[in-house]
């Protein structure tokens, strides 16, 4: 965990029951939704993935394994195209504050989906979960993260991803909320002409730290990611940003891309970013890049020459590197109303 | 398409093993021992043999580091610690012993000291066998010793400056054995303002099997003052290992460059553990120039600390990993001063199974305001057993800075071959022009005297194209 924000002191709290999870648009006739506690087991598939190494901690992995409290299966079938997105709203409060959610989501083949998971509310409480997804072949399947949880919550979010043949994952995440925040987002391009793509964003203030890590698996031909986050830093927030492409021998015709910018509002921030390149096949393309820096004072002072005061100026320049991101979230409610109001109010106090 | 034959690096000239004969060396391993035998064999005040007994018990308690290449084949209980040749150093290379003066001979350096040196430093195995700088170098003040003359000459600099301030025993496990071991190397002192302006030299020959290298460079640049240090170092293929763990403290004072270059071709069987660290105080610049062909493993990773407002540093490197190595080198930019500035370029070609590696640290500490710092690495695979990796980490605690990272990674283009080929070259002449193109940076930093004798060195050799 070199350089990592620091997990040591996190309590792991002692079990409780979750009961506040909501699931809307259950009319899909062709997505079938069960909660995972109440599966007769883990489908073969997901125990096949015994091998696949993901998440931020085995610990943590563990726990969930063991306890998890919510939780969903959620099937696609086979060629059905799910056009409303499918919402798990996971709320917190005072009764429910220690969420351990279990979600494993399949795709059959040529299927699409987008699915909304929004952790939410509450003050103080602790989330730990796992996400599984397996996308068969010539699937798409849409993946939007929300953690907007209160400024008390420890979350600790661990995803594995196995993308098939042909097929899509399209990954986002939104993170805003939390104490501590970390997740990791592990990709599997298993099979021939499988992609990845990850649209992320953060905003750390006052003294939240993020740990955000995204590791992809290029291990067959033709496989294309591209992982792109943006955030903004401000009071003494600390976001650890890590980016591992891994490209294994034999994924000829690789494409990897891999993007970091961070926004620098205060002096008081820190930022460490690792974004590494693994290469072990020469017929590849593969870049990383990350930038980090102040917004720019020619546009500032442009913006501020337009009669905008400093912070709104500055809320102007986070909004134009955000925004863009936030605008793919397929939920309206959330979108315009909570997080960009989120993101005003913490860039302007 | 076919694929290129870049040929490896022509060992020859450096693999020719010579009779010499050793009037001391001590039994293998490391024990307090062989530390105090060295002392004594060297005549050292006590200080330093103190000094050396406590690096060794650092260095007794001190993990194995568990991250960069394996380590595990490598036997420190079966390395010589020191060996000494049966030659004095000498002023002039007349009087160096034939033997090793043929070596030196050969790998060029006496020719390139006439043509092209102000001052000349050649180790053979532990000890410096040839010391001498121009005489009017002197005059203005330039020290130019080997490090055991000038513990004599200079102890209060030394004892000052010796693994106190830059690196120190406590950095990690090869530092304190270098530390408890260090034998020959070089001392440097440029006065206040005083511009050396042709390179010094230092080379490192290690001919005895299963031996160790362990020299000390130190060098201090004293306000306004210039300075350029080329170091090359080679040794003959060996089936046991060598390990060459030197070190290298750099003071730049207020105002003052330095400039380091470095061409390794160490055999392949050479562990090549080495610690390079500058130390930048207000204005000055510190330029590395690294190239790595050689060793079996190397990890080796010039740090520059910007400590002074407006310090600079620059890091240029290639490094050339074949059949059997893994290099994993890389730079540390630590700024700790406003307006510091940095710069690194790091370009790596790997074929016939080699592994190089990237592995960098740019920090920006809360105090560094307006620091701006970039790095570029790029990697060029020449075959698909072969790795290239890249593992920088970015860490800013400041606000004020302006950073840019970018690397990548991949092979010759088709379309470059083809676009080059339409313009009327050959297909081998065209991935030729690429390749030179790519180490084209590093060639260009070095003084053109010495990037001609880099060439010699280094010969990329490509299928009937390179003439």
């Amino acid at each position: 965990m070199w350089k990592r924000v620091s997990m040591e002191e996190i309590q792991q709290p002692s079990y409780k029951e979750y009961t506040s999870a909501v699931i809307k648009d259950l009319s899909h006739d062709t997505v079938k939704i069960k909660e995972t506690k109440k599966l007769a087991g883990l489908p073969t598939e997901i125990l096949a993935l015994r091998d696949k190494a993901f998440g931020i901690e085995g610990k943590f992995i563990n726990m969930v394994k063991d306890f998890y409290n919510a939780g969903f299966h959620i099937e696609i079938s086979q060629n059905s195209n799910v056009e409303k997105p499918i919402v798990i709203d996971y709320i917190t409060n005072e009764q429910n504050d220690t969420l351990i959610d279990y979600n494993i989501i399949e795709a059959e083949a040529n299927s699409q989906v987008t699915i909304v998971f929004d952790y939410n509310s509450g003050t103080k409480g602790f989330h730990n979960g796992i996400t599984q997804v397996i996308a068969k072949e010539g699937s798409t399947v849409n993946i939007v993260k929300i953690q907007r949880l209160g400024d008390e919550f420890n979350d600790f979010d661990n995803n594995l991803v196995i993308v098939g043949k042909n097929a899509m994952v399209n990954w986002s995440n939104v993170v805003i909320g939390s104490k501590v925040s970390a997740f990791d987002v592990a990709v599997y391009l298993d099979e021939v002409g499988g992609t990845f793509t990850s649209k992320s964003i953060f905003l750390g203030v006052d003294s939240q730290k993020y740990d955000m890590a995204y590791k992809v698996y290029h291990q067959a031909p033709k496989t294309t990611s591209s992982v792109d986050l943006k955030g903004a830093l401000k009071g003494s927030a600390k976001a650890t940003f890590i980016g591992n492409i891994d490209i294994k021998k034999g994924a000829k015709k690789a494409k990897a891309e891999e993007n970091e910018t961070v926004l620098l509002l205060d002096k008081t921030v820190k930022s460490v970013a690792i974004p590494a390149l693994y290469c072990g096949e020469d017929d590849v393309q593969a870049n990383h890049s990350a930038s980090a820096g102040q917004i720019d004072e020619d546009k500032l002072y442009y913006v501020m020459s337009r009669g905008f005061s400093l912070e709104e100026a500055r809320l102007l320049m986070v909004q134009a590197i955000l925004n863009p991101v936030i605008d793919l979230i397929p939920y309206d409610p959330v979108r315009e109303i909570i997080i960009k109001g989120h993101i005003g109010r913490r860039i302007i106090k | 398409m076919k694929k290129p034959d870049i040929k490896e690096i022509d060992f020859s000239i450096y693999d020719v093993k010579d009779n010499v004969k050793y009037e001391y060396q001590t039994g293998k391993g490391l024990s307090k021992e062989v530390v105090l035998e060295i002392s004594e064999q060297k005549n050292e005040p006590s200080w330093m043999r103190d000094f050396r007994l406590k690096a060794l018990e650092i260095y007794q308690k001190m993990p194995m580091p568990t991250w960069g290449v394996d380590l595990s084949q490598l036997d420190i209980d079966s390395i010589i610690a020191y060996i000494r040749p049966s030659a004095k150093m000498q002023r002039s290379w007349d009087e160096v012993p034939e033997e090793i003066r043929r070596t030196f001979e050969r790998l060029g350096i006496p020719e390139a000291e006439r043509k092209a040196l102000a001052g000349v430093g050649a180790q053979y195995d532990s000890e410096v066998v040839y010391h001498n700088i121009k005489e009017s170098l002197t005059q203005q003040g330039v020290i130019f010793e080997d490090m055991d003359t000038a513990i004599k000459k200079y102890p209060d600099i030394i004892k000052e400056y010796f693994m106190t301030k830059n690196v120190t025993p406590y950095d990690h496990k090869f530092a304190a054995l270098h530390a408890a071991i260090w034998s020959g190397g070089t001392f440097v002192y440029v006065p206040e303002g005083v511009k050396v302006e042709v390179p010094l030299q230092a080379y490192f020959r290690m001919n005895a099997p299963g031996s160790g290298q362990f020299e000390h460079t130190l060098i201090i640049a004293d306000k306004g003052s210039e300075v350029h240090f080329i170091e090359g170092c080679s040794a003959p293929q060996y089936s046991v290992s060598n390990l060459h763990a030197g070190c290298v403290e750099l003071f730049v004072n207020e105002g003052a460059r330095i400039i380091y270059s470095t061409i390794e071709n160490w055999s392949k069987n050479t562990y090549n553990l080495n610690t390079k660290r500058a130390i930048v105080e207000k204005d000055g610049i510190i330029e590395w120039i690294s190239g790595s062909f050689g060793s079996h493993k190397t990890m080796l990773y010039p740090a520059s600390i910007l400590k002074g407002e407006g310090a600079k540093a620059e890091y240029t490197g290639v490094t050339f990993a074949a059949k059997g190595q893994h290099l994993d080198t890389g730079s540390k930019m630590i700024h700790l001063a406003p307006h510091t500035s940095s710069k690194v370029l790091a370009k790596s070609i790997s074929k016939d199974g080699g592994i190089s590696s990237y592995r960098g640290l740019l920090k920006i500490g809360p105090n560094a305001e307006g620091a701006k710092a970039s790095v570029q690495c790029e990697g060029l695979m020449l075959d698909d057993i072969s790795r290239s990796d890249t593992m920088p980490v970015i860490e800013i605690e400041n606000d004020n800075v302006d950073i840019g990272h970018e690397a990548k990674v991949g092979r010759i283009s088709d379309e470059q071959i083809f676009y080059l080929m339409s313009r009327g070259l050959s297909e081998d002449d065209a991935r030729a022009m690429i390749v030179r193109g790519f180490v084209e940076p590093i060639a260009k930093a070095l003084p053109l005297e010495y990037a001609v004798e880099m060439n010699r060195l280094i010969k990329l050799e490509l299928e009937g194209a390179i003439g």
